[in-house]
């Protein structure tokens, strides 16, 4: 069987592309629920949260379709000017940046707030895996592994001086991802998982009087039930009287009396759990794992380092966020400001996370792999 | 090595999603149900709705005790931003120097604090339209003793948390008190109830329910009167009066002195007054018991009316000494003459005839030495050696006779002769007659405890008693024309060091008329009166004046009218004139009218301590 023509569409995932969308409009109705009653009944759709939501989700559409038109080939091209743009952008944090509670983490561009830190762990993806794909002949080589740490540990240094400990983590996580795919050697990440267990009490130093509380207050919620601990003990509570079924969507009486804070954000997910219950929360995971295997397998489809990488790096992210969003909601990890892809009102996260999956299906489209499969075999 | 990795990343997804749905299977199903209910702990306020707490009226229907709605004074530290001037403000308003209240607002802990419990109404309203903020008036209810002092003991009084102390208000707490109840709402994390998708329910209170008592408020007034005289006439230290039905159990009036003003609780001098001496404390009965020693010589048959007795004023029996409260004999004498000369020795011998083993079973179906059962709080049950007690010897016997060595409530001793006046039943005292409330009325039945008595035997006993009164040491209470059955009583008070104190006695005088139909059986009791000791002078003439009006409000016809008739012209009634002069000049409202109490001085000086 020989291939006659190139077919852009015959690649593309419609499956990852219904997953990305459905959990997109989940997100919506969720951050409606969440705010449902810090909305005045008569205010207009496109002024509350949800509405928000929905606009940031229409612009976030044609970034993935945009994205998936956009060669990968081009955008792998930009690997370093966009690792330079990706610095400025987080210096420009730094300088001009707006602060609330304490961080300061936003650019004010009118409309809304920019979080390049969001934006960021896109970015990285991409400058790592043209990374990879330059030193795949030496990636086998201690250096090579030192090398693409210190170039993450930039960008990761000005992240967690803003501070944002949550983001620098996702970072970790996504280089770890994505060297695993380009073939480090284990005994490496041993070796630097070794260092870094050193430089823990470094880290400790370095991080802010409430970062150490919360990681404190994790082991322990209860020792400070108004205060750190307070929202912790919330979620759970929300959570938990969720039962098998929830509430009902709306209903939520922790998340709709006030109880719980920050509850179309960061705790978005203990509103789900209330309102849909555990049968509604593995409903999610459920996409959530549909997302993922289909996200895996773009990356085992990828014939060039490039791609495969790329794919690494986005499932790491996506995974590592769901995991301590999730986690954090139901004390199974510290409390950090990482949102729920997709689930989480802002707009910089739901833009960097569709961007990506656009650029995923950049990926899925061009590649020559399956041809070239085919092309042998036949 | 690609394989491993591609199920390396296999393993850390499903561990993953393991970990995370193994975790929200723990907190939203197995442990759901704890979690549920600190969610509606927090979310849920449960608001008491308070009950009214129910009225208590007298036998006619007017009101004893109602409640009044009037508001306590709070303060909110923190809402308070000048507190100089607010107790500038404040302070005279209720009656409080500007620097106590300064003083009450920096020595409290918490951020509200109560100034002023139960303001008036007019007060409330000078307070609002002050309009301070950081000032809330907290409206509750206060309750309201309509008769000012009138039947405090039998009453009692609500402390300020509105629990019933003493009396009916404690022993029918419950009942008044009524159930409270609840409205539930949601409420956001300021505790504001909220509307929400979710229903408010709502559980209505129940309120208390009203009590109907037997207290006839006219009676009550003069007994209260009649009493306070006669303690006051002979210096006495104190005194009580008890009437009651002796068909019905039903307690018609109950004065005591000294006493209180239950709406001013907190200002009496001593909680010691409180209890009702009626139930709450014991005496010895001396004479007025040896109609219990006659009643049982009777029924045991070791004595007729006119046996004769050898009485030669005094008497060795069991190993003590006893002689009669003169000294004299009267050899031989009847066994009315027992009763008229009120003969210790004539007792005793009748009590020794019966013997222990016979007599003390009476004693016990009397119901002495236990409680009599009256539905009020507080009653003790008395002191009785029986044989075989520790202590008890066959002395006992031959003083018990005369009412020494033994230790009643006035209503026991009451309880036991309204026996002999109803022809020979036991019936159980009790104040209130009907509980009215949202279902409906109970009526309370006279409850008969046992038989006591032949009728033969009590109408014996009766005749015997008025036989005896009319000529003898009673005289002073029979009023002419009426049938009147009474027996004096002086008794000695016990010390505290066992024996008697000297000079120390306590007159009474226990009787019922109309002895044919008796309409009730009343007991005049005078602790300690200075001068004379005895019953005949000191009770008799109480008792006397009480059972006269007593026979005009009842509108008795007296069995021999032209007696009557005759006692009025010459000879005037024996009540001190000027003792019963104060005791009227006091404004005591006997109508339905409520006598208003808040003109007064303020209600909870100590408890706003």
């Amino acid at each position: 069987m020989i291939e006659k023509r190139w077919n852009p569409w015959r690649h593309f995932d419609y499956v990852l592309l219904a997953t990305a969308l459905l959990l997109t409009v989940v997100g919506i109705l969720m951050v409606y629920s969440a705010t449902l009653a810090d909305s005045p009944k008569d205010e207009p759709f496109f002024s509350t949260f949800s509405g928000h939501q929905a606009v940031f989700a229409a612009i976030g559409l044609v970034l993935l379709v945009v994205a998936t038109l956009v060669d990968f080939r081009y955008v792998r091209s930009l690997g370093y000017p966009i690792y330079v743009l990706n610095l400025l952008l987080l210096l420009a944090v730094a300088v001009i940046g707006h602060q609330s509670n304490g961080a300061q983490r936003w650019i004010d561009v009118g409309f809304f707030r920019f979080q390049p830190s969001e934006l960021a762990k896109l970015l990285l993806i991409v400058t790592l895996a043209k990374f990879f794909a330059d030193h795949q002949d030496r990636v086998q080589r201690f250096g090579t592994v030192a090398l693409s740490l210190a170039l993450i540990a930039v960008p990761i240094v000005l992240v967690f001086l803003q501070p944002d400990f949550g983001t620098a983590m996702v970072m970790l996580a996504i280089w770890l991802g994505m060297a695993v795919m380009a073939g480090v050697r284990v005994s490496h990440l041993g070796l630097l998982a070794g260092g870094l267990a050193l430089c823990g009490p470094i880290v400790w130093q370095f991080m802010k009087e409430y970062q150490r509380n919360r990681l404190l207050i994790f082991l322990n919620p209860e020792s400070d039930p108004s205060g750190e601990g307070y929202n912790m003990i919330q979620s759970r509570i929300s959570v938990g009287s969720g039962g098998w079924l929830g509430q009902g969507f709306g209903h939520g009486t922790q998340s709709q009396l006030d109880f719980l804070k920050v509850q179309h954000t960061d705790f978005i997910f203990a509103v789900l759990g209330e309102e849909l219950g555990f049968l509604g929360a593995l409903a999610l995971f459920l996409l959530f794992i549909v997302l993922l295997f289909r996200m895996v397998r773009a990356a085992s489809m990828q014939k060039e380092v490039f791609g495969r990488t790329f794919a690494a790096g986005a499932v790491s992210m996506v995974l590592f966020q769901v995991f301590v969003n999730v986690g954090m909601t139901i004390g199974l990890t510290p409390v950090t400001g990482i949102p729920l892809p997709f689930i989480s009102y802002g707009a910089s996260n739901l833009l960097t996370t569709l961007m990506a999956f656009g650029l995923l299906q950049s990926l899925l489209t061009r590649s020559q792999k399956t041809a070239w499969d085919g092309y042998a075999s036949g | 090595m690609k394989q491993g990795r591609q199920l390396a990343v296999f393993v850390v997804l499903v561990g993953f999603a393991a970990a995370l749905g193994a975790r929200l299977y723990y907190w939203q199903v197995v442990k759901h149900d704890w979690l549920n209910t600190k969610a509606l702990n927090e979310h849920v306020r449960d608001e008491t709705i308070p009950a009214r707490r129910g009225a208590i009226y007298d036998v006619s229907g007017n009101v004893l005790a109602t409640n009044e709605a009037v508001d306590s004074v709070y303060v909110s530290r923190t809402q308070i931003d000048k507190p100089e001037s607010m107790a500038q403000v404040l302070g005279p308003m209720i009656g409080m120097s500007p620097s106590d209240v300064l003083d009450r607002l920096n020595s409290s802990s918490t951020d509200f604090v109560r100034l002023k419990l139960w303001v008036s109404s007019d007060v409330s309203q000078q307070i609002r339209a002050a309009r301070q903020p950081g000032i809330f008036l907290e409206p509750t209810t206060r309750r309201i003793y309509a008769q000012g002092q009138l039947a405090a003991h039998l009453l009692g009084f609500t402390n300020q948390d509105g629990k019933g102390q003493y009396g009916i208000e404690e022993a029918y707490d419950k009942l008044l008190a009524g159930t409270p109840g609840h409205l539930r709402a949601e409420v956001d994390t300021a505790g504001r109830p909220i509307n929400f998708t979710t229903p408010r329910d709502a559980l209505p209170a129940q309120n208390g329910a009203d009590l109907m008592t037997t207290i006839d408020s006219t009676l009550q007034y003069i007994a209260e009167r009649e009493l306070a005289a006669g303690v006051e006439a002979h210096k006495a230290t104190g005194g009580t009066v008890v009437i009651m039905d002796p068909h019905t159990g039903e307690i018609l009036a109950n004065a005591n002195v000294p006493t209180f003003d239950p709406n001013q609780y907190a200002a009496a001098p001593d909680g010691a007054v409180f209890p009702n001496p009626t139930i709450s404390k014991i005496y010895e009965p001396g004479s007025t018991f040896k109609i219990i020693t006659m009643s049982i010589g009777l029924t045991e048959r070791v004595v007729q009316p006119d046996s004769a007795i050898n009485d030669p004023g005094s008497l060795s029996l069991a190993g003590i000494h006893i002689t009669n409260w003169d000294g004299k004999g009267h050899s031989p004498e009847s066994a009315t003459q027992v009763l008229q000369y009120s003969s210790n020795v004539g007792a005793a011998t009748i009590g020794w005839r019966v013997g222990a083993d016979k007599y003390y079973p009476h004693i016990k179906d009397y119901g002495f030495g236990q409680p009599t059962g009256v539905d009020l709080a507080g009653e003790l049950p008395g002191q009785v050696l029986f044989p075989g007690d520790n202590g008890w010897t066959p002395a006992n016997l031959v003083t018990n006779s005369f009412g020494q060595g033994i230790a009643v409530t006035p209503l026991q001793l009451v309880t036991a002769v309204a026996a002999v006046a109803n022809g020979g039943m036991m019936v159980q005292p009790h104040v209130v007659k009907q509980i009215r409330d949202d279902n409906g009325t109970k009526q309370i039945s006279t409850t008969e405890v046992r038989r006591v008595l032949d009728p033969q035997v009590a109408a014996t006993l009766t005749k015997m008693l008025v036989d005896s009164a009319k000529i003898g040491e009673a005289q002073l209470a029979v009023v002419p024309g009426f049938k009147v059955a009474a027996k004096t009583g002086t008794a000695q008070v016990a010390s505290a060091s066992g024996g008697y104190a000297d000079g120390k006695f306590i007159a009474s005088l226990l009787g019922f008329a109309p002895a044919d139909d008796p309409k009730f059986v009343m007991l005049v009791k005078i602790d300690e009166p200075q001068g004379v000791p005895f019953g005949s002078e000191v009770a008799a003439p109480v008792w006397n004046s009480i059972a006269r009006q007593l026979f005009v409000h009842y509108k008795i016809e007296p069995s021999d009218p032209e007696a009557l008739a005759k006692s009025l012209k010459p000879t005037p009634i024996p009540v001190p004139a000027s003792a019963s002069a104060a005791a009227r000049a006091q404004p005591v409202a006997v109508s339905a009218k409520p006598t208003p109490v808040r003109a007064s001085a303020p209600a909870a000086k100590p408890a706003a301590r």
